[in-house]
This record gives C-alpha cells, structure tokens and sequence, in this order.
C-alpha cells in the first residue's frame, strides 16, 4: 500500500464521522425541539455542574452499571450450566427444551408487566430480573451450540486415550466452545442495555435509563443525547472488556487470524 | 456431541410432551392451591378462556385480539423489511468494498450500540408519534444484525475464489456479485432471522409511543387494568408468533441456500 492510500484510509473514517456530526447539527437547526451537538456538550456540562435530583453523573453511571453486572454474572453462570446441561444431558434436554422454546422467544420487555406484579417496582430487584432475561436467552443458546458442534475427531481422540465423560466435557467441549459462549454473552449484553433503558423506566432516580426517560417527559432531547452517549460509550467499554478477556482466554483464535 | 442413545421416536416425544405438561400442571396448581396469589399469576385455564374472550371482548383496550395482532404484525413487517432491503446491501457492501468500510463502519459502530429504546425522544420530535415513528424504533432493532451477518459473511469469503475470479479476468464489481455475495448468503440468512427476532422483541418498545391498539399497547393496558391473564396473553401471543415466523424464516432459509450443510 503506498502512501497517499494510508492517507485516504485514515481520513475516510474523520470525514464520515464528520459528516454524521454535520448531519446532526443540520437536522437540529430545522427542528426547534431536536438538540444539535452543540446542546448536547453544554447540557453535559451542565448536568456534571448541577446534578440532576442532587445525584453526580457518575452515580447514575455506576448504579447502572451495578445493575448489569449483577444481572451479567447471574446470567452468565445460570446461562452456562443451562447450555451445559442441555449438550450433555439428552434426556434433560428432550424434557426441558419444548418449555425453553416456548420462553425463549417473548420479549424481555413484555415480562416487565409480569415482574412488576410480581416483585413490586421498588428496589434493584425488577430492574436486575429483567436484565437478567434479556441476557440469559442469548447465553443458554450460544453455549448449546457451542457444546454440540465439537469436532467430532477431538472427541473421539478423547475417548481413545480414555478421558471420563467429565474429562471430555472439562478439556475438550468446555475451551472448545469458549468463543462462541463468549459470542452469546456479547449479544447478551447488548440486549441487556436495552433491557436497562426499558427496566430503568420504572420507579427508580438513578440510572442512565432513567436520564433517558426522564428526557422523554420534558421533551429534554439534549439530555437524551448525553444519555444515548453514555450508554454506547458504557456498552463499548463491556465489549472491549470481553474482547479481552477472549484474548486470553482463547489466544489460539488470534494466532490463526495473523 | 455425547452420542444419544437410540430411543425409538414415540420415547422421545413423550419426554417432549411430558416437560410441556409437567411445566403447565404446576403453574395450574400453584395457582389452584393458591401458593400465589391470584393478584399475581393466573392459571394456565385461565388463559386459554382469555385467549378465546378476547377475540370478541374489548375490556380492557377497546379492540379484540385479532385487531392487534395485525397491527403489530404491520408495524414490524414494514419495520423489519425495510432494514433488510437497507442493510443486507449496506452490509454487503462494507464488507467487501475497502472505500464503503472505511467511510461507513465508524458511523454504525457509533450507532450500533444505542439501545433502540433511547431512539423514542428523538424519534417522536422528528417524526411525531404515528405509524412512522414505531417503524423506525423496529427498524433500528432490525438493521444492525443485518448489517453485521452481512458484513462478517461476505468478509469470510476464501481468497482462492477471489483469485480464481480474478485469474479468470472479472472485474471488481463482477468479483463482487458472483463470488461474494453468493458467498455470503448463508450469514445473510442467518443475520435476517436474527434481525426478526429482535424487530419482533423490540415491538413491545416500539408500541409505548402513543398506542390505541397492538400487542405491545394490549400488555400496558392490561397491566393498568391489573388484568395478570391479558398480561399473559400478550406475552404467549407475542412469543408464539414469533417462533412460528422464525420458523418459517428458517425454511426459507434451507430453500434458498440448499448447498448449505443442515446442523440443525
């Protein structure tokens, strides 16, 4: 590649991102309720100067945070044995699976009804439930397929040098299926955001779910704005941080790829 | 994996029936023996006599069953499909295009992970609160798994096919619709099933925006009414339709890529 080429390779991506920003700011200027950039930086400023219900933008920030991770960690250990125990056990999957498929495919949001009814709106307990649905589907999924497409020649390999049921599920079908088990926790988490905004909706005063609903009422866009942002910049962060975590986990994937 | 042993068919459909009516009997009977309050749950009977009622029973949001289905179905299905006919190309495109990818992904890398939820003030300031406003919300569901499996798919295509096409003197644009996208078929495939799916999981937020009928709007209004059973109802109608549509995706799916290896 010669040099006027890596040039235009790293402009495009400034002139695009530019172009959006410009878009936006055009589409503000028509619309007298729609908040430019511009409205959005100050309303930031503002919100980090004088906090919304007396709560710093941080605390918002970190109560959702506390939600889905407490939600993320329950989903992805109850997730994972599910996955587990419906690639291992065929009996139990021939007996549980019909129930699954019927759970599986309503809409984290439509439970919210339901678990109000059932926990009541107060406290972190409706909220982390319905996180934890938008979260879990995904999890169970990827983990079932990830444990019953392992190669059958590893598995045979296994067996010829006389691994246990339980050393094959623990040295072969468990790393081997790493990645994709990653892959359904990453779809997870981004329909666990959504599931955020949706549950933070309820009774709560803290949140980023909460900013947004609360720019929904006043008609506040700016303030939607700094809450869409906050959640894209919170929901990269958790995936940059599994992507990690997949570099170590599985550095094989990364060797083939260079 | 772990290899099943053979069980003659009608063994394994009794399993399958077993969990069904096992899951069903005890929701009937912590409900019967009022281990739950009624307030709470209601029994799967119930349900069943909601379901047929609400064909001609308004209470409590003034429209029968079958009206809501259909405009849900309406909101989605125009939502859905126009994020495919936008992001299946788009996609393709990026994907194989170094121009398109340079100048495109960071703008969708920017847009992909705002929740389509937190799309709603803006999108009822810029497109008010009719039809329109709800199609984007599902749209915006829709488009970005479309637009990845697009992308991932056509990306994976082997550099050998690209050579050989090339070796055999097509253009770019040639290489582009004979080899990549035929290529990339299978994940567009899977990425348009997976885009139903959360067009279809996102209908419940889409219909939050001023509502008079829809499944979404049904669920509200029979929480308000504290009515568990048209709660109930939504959510059985919702998921049931959803499956069967997947279903039927899934079909077309092994009908227009027959070459593909089944594995499911």
């Amino acid at each position: 590649m010669n040099k006027s080429n890596r040039i235009t390779d790293m402009l495009l991506p400034v002139i695009s991102v530019m172009f959006v920003l410009a878009l936006w700011w055009f589409a503000s200027s028509q619309n007298d309720v729609l908040a430019g950039p511009v409205e959005t930086l100050e309303r930031f400023i503002e919100l980090i100067e004088h906090p919304k219900m007396g709560i710093p933008l941080y605390v918002h920030v970190l109560s959702s945070f506390y939600r889905i991770m407490v939600a993320f960690i329950f989903a992805s250990v109850i997730g994972v044995s599910l996955g587990v125990a419906f690639g291992v056990l065929p009996t139990f999957k021939r007996i549980m699976w019909p129930v699954f498929s019927i759970l599986r495919p309503l809409p984290p949001l439509a439970w919210i009804p339901l678990i109000v009814l059932w926990v009541g709106t107060s406290g972190d307990a409706s909220k982390i439930i319905i996180i934890f649905i938008g979260i879990v589907m995904a999890v169970i999924i990827n983990t079932f397929a990830g444990i019953s497409h392992t190669d059958e020649m590893l598995l045979d390999a296994g067996r010829t040098l006389g691994a246990s049921k339980w050393q094959i599920l623990t040295d072969i079908t468990l790393p081997n299926s790493i990645p994709v088990i990653l892959a359904g926790l990453k779809t997870g988490l981004s329909t666990g955001w959504m599931s955020l905004v949706a549950a933070e909706m309820m009774v709560v005063d803290n949140g980023i779910g909460f900013l947004i609903n609360d720019s929904m009422q006043y008609y506040d866009t700016a303030l939607d704005f700094v809450g869409i942002i906050l959640v894209a910049l919170s929901s990269s962060l958790l995936t940059l941080l599994l992507n990690l975590l997949e570099r170590r986990l599985c550095p094989w994937l990364y060797l083939q790829s260079k | 994996m772990y290899r099943e042993k053979k069980r003659p068919f009608w063994q394994n459909a009794l399993l399958s029936a077993a969990g069904i009516i096992v899951f069903f009997a005890i929701w009937e009977l912590v409900v019967a023996t009022g281990m739950v309050s009624p307030e709470k749950l209601v029994a799967p009977s119930k349900v069943i006599y909601a379901f047929f009622d609400k064909f001609h029973n308004v209470v409590p949001d003034g429209n029968t069953l079958d009206v809501h289905i259909i405009t849900s179905l309406k909101i989605v299905l125009a939502g859905f499909l126009s994020a495919c006919i936008i992001g299946v190309p788009l996609g393709l495109a990026m994907g194989f295009f170094k121009t398109c990818n340079r100048l495109l992904t960071p703008v969708f890398e920017i847009v992909r992970p705002i929740p389509p939820l937190a799309w709603i003030p803006i999108v009822i300031v810029m497109l008010g609160i009719g039809f329109q406003s709800k199609v984007f919300i599902i749209f915006i569901a829709a488009f970005v798994p479309c637009v990845i499996n697009s992308y991932t798919g056509i990306q994976a295509t082997p550099k050998v096919l690209l050579n050989v096409a090339r070796t055999a003197g097509a253009s770019h644009f040639e290489m582009f619709c004979k080899v990549g996208v035929p290529y990339a078929l299978p994940m567009v495939f899977t990425g348009i099933r997976v885009s139903f799916g959360s067009a279809w999981a996102t209908l419940v937020a889409a219909e939050m925006i001023a509502s008079s009928e829809g499944l979404g709007y049904m669920i509200q209004q029979g929480r308000n009414a504290s009515k568990p059973e048209i709660v109930i109802l939504g959510m059985l109608v919702i998921g049931l339709i959803g499956a069967a549509l997947t279903y039927l995706l899934g079909i077309l799916e092994r009908k227009a890529t027959p070459w593909r290896k089944t594995h499911e």
